[in-house]
């Protein structure tokens, strides 16, 4: 354990998860700063968008505990169920590969539903926020369509509109960019660059290595479940140690 | 000698039909709505993750879509005042042995649409901290009814010929207003041709109207 661990935002301690038959988190243990931007990156398959579920709350997790700001927010029970803060979830928002808007509301009925219905604000209130926060990434003039209207990469960037005007305290992208074609990458990336300068805390799934060594502040190698290494960008990308994680590396050099 | 085909005898009775269509469509319309709120309801419990609930459900369901209409409607009529020993009148029976038929067809019609609504919609309503009954009402349900709508219309035509069954108990709607013309004026040819007609001009437009709308359903649920 580190000493300062007080200065810890989220702490996620040997966290296991299996799906069936299948150990996908092999004791993971990861402690995130306030404000820090941490990137993971890893092959298909090596547990890291199961990683950022657990985070979110959408996976019963079987063994470990997550904690935000040292109180507790997911401890893992007997018989499987997880002892949950609905609270503290709230603090934590996240968008996903899958371009999951809400098909049938517009795209200010995306933003508004959560914030009238779980935090119970005012609807005036709400869509003035809602506005200023479309404004900001460049969606106000889609406010009023529906997403069938919006090309993939509109769709993404009011899906993490959709998010932060819940106000979350961290930030989580599972591979946002993957379902994207390549010139619809950078808007979203240029959304999230925004968001980091602004100094959101940040866990971010990616493949995309320049956005990683421009954005990240930390890299995380996952393999098999487990951190297989992790270190400063300038340092992992030029200078990895472990095998595992050259090799992983090289695939995309060669590109 | 060929049969001489009288068809001033419908116009002469067109009245006589046109009420019973009305009383058709009374029964009809009562328990598509009736069967609308009892469908939902149900195909909600059997996706509650209750086993109880859901399997109570699920028995209702497929004991209701796998006999025919015609025997539950007699069975409520005659059977059920024996078994509970109360007066059910014919026109609550019928209303009641539709609205319980169509009920289970709708459900399943609405289980297969909740269900088929992709699991990454939950995920993201989950993550914006709706609870699960916000994400029934808000997120599932909406999409779900727009993908069945045409399913529970085209069921809904299927009523509105079947609900012909209930002159069997002794409501007076289209069919029963047929047969007896027909007894009456001896022309079961004609009648029960126009009959069919009547039944053909209301069902037709709605199978069309579904669909057209079948296809601008799909086109808005795009992503």
């Amino acid at each position: 354990m580190e000493n300062k661990e007080d200065d810890y935002f989220v702490q996620i301690v040997n966290l296991h998860k299996s799906f069936g038959n299948l150990h996908v988190l092999r004791g993971v243990n990861l402690n995130i700063k306030h404000r820090e931007r941490v990137i993971i990156i890893g092959p298909s398959g090596g547990g890291k968008s199961t990683l950022l579920r657990c985070v979110m709350g959408l996976e019963e997790i079987d063994e470990g505990k997550i904690l935000v700001e040292n109180k507790p927010y997911i401890i893992s029970g007997s018989n499987r169920k997880n002892q949950i803060s609905k609270k503290i979830q709230l603090e934590i928002g996240m968008v996903f590969q899958s371009l999951n808007v809400f098909p049938h509301l517009t795209v200010m009925q995306n933003l508004a539903l959560a914030q009238i219905k779980v935090r119970k604000m005012p609807q005036k209130e709400t869509l003035e926020k809602s506005r200023n926060l479309l404004k900001k990434i460049g969606l106000e003039d889609k406010m009023n369509e529906y997403p069938s209207r919006l090309s993939g990469g509109q769709k993404q960037r009011v899906a993490i509109a959709r998010a932060l005007v819940m106000d979350p305290k961290i930030m989580l992208f599972d591979e946002v960019t993957s379902a994207l074609d390549p010139e619809l990458i950078k808007e979203v990336l240029d959304a999230m660059k925004q968001l980091a300068s602004e100094g959101m805390t940040m866990l971010v799934v990616t493949h995309e290595m320049s956005f990683a060594k421009d954005v990240g502040e930390r890299i995380i190698f996952i393999d098999e479940g487990t951190i297989v290494e992790e270190g400063k960008p300038q340092v992992f990308f030029s200078n990895p140690r472990e095998k595992r994680t050259k090799q992983f590396l090289s695939h995309f050099l060669e590109s | 000698m060929g049969y001489r085909f009288s068809f001033d005898i419908i116009f002469k009775n067109i009245d006589v039909l046109m009420s019973g269509l009305l009383m058709t469509l009374q029964i009809t319309g009562t328990s598509v709505v009736l069967g609308l709120l009892l469908g939902t309801f149900v195909a909600v419990l059997r996706l509650s993750g209750n086993f109880t609930l859901s399997k109570v459900s699920a028995a209702y369901i497929e004991f209701f879509r796998c006999t025919p209409v015609l025997v539950q409607l007699v069975w409520i009529f005659y059977c059920l005042p024996i078994v509970l020993g109360i007066e059910l009148t014919n026109y609550i029976s019928s209303i009641m042995a539709l609205t319980l038929y169509v009920g289970a067809i709708y459900a399943e019609a609405l289980r297969s649409g909740i269900q088929g609504i992709a699991k990454d919609q939950v995920d993201a309503a989950i993550a914006l901290g709706l609870s699960p009954t916000q994400r029934m009402r808000y997120i599932i349900l909406p999409q779900a009814v727009r993908i069945v709508i045409p399913v529970l219309l085209s069921n809904s035509v299927s009523l509105f010929k079947e609900s012909s069954l209930v002159s069997t108990v002794g409501m007076s709607d289209l069919m029963y207003k047929g047969r007896i013309l027909s007894a009456i004026t001896y022309r079961p040819i004609e009648i029960l041709t126009a009959v069919a007609v009547i039944y053909f001009l209301v069902a037709f437009p709605v199978t069309v109207i579904t669909r057209k709308l079948e296809v601008r359903l799909a086109k808005r649920l795009e992503r």
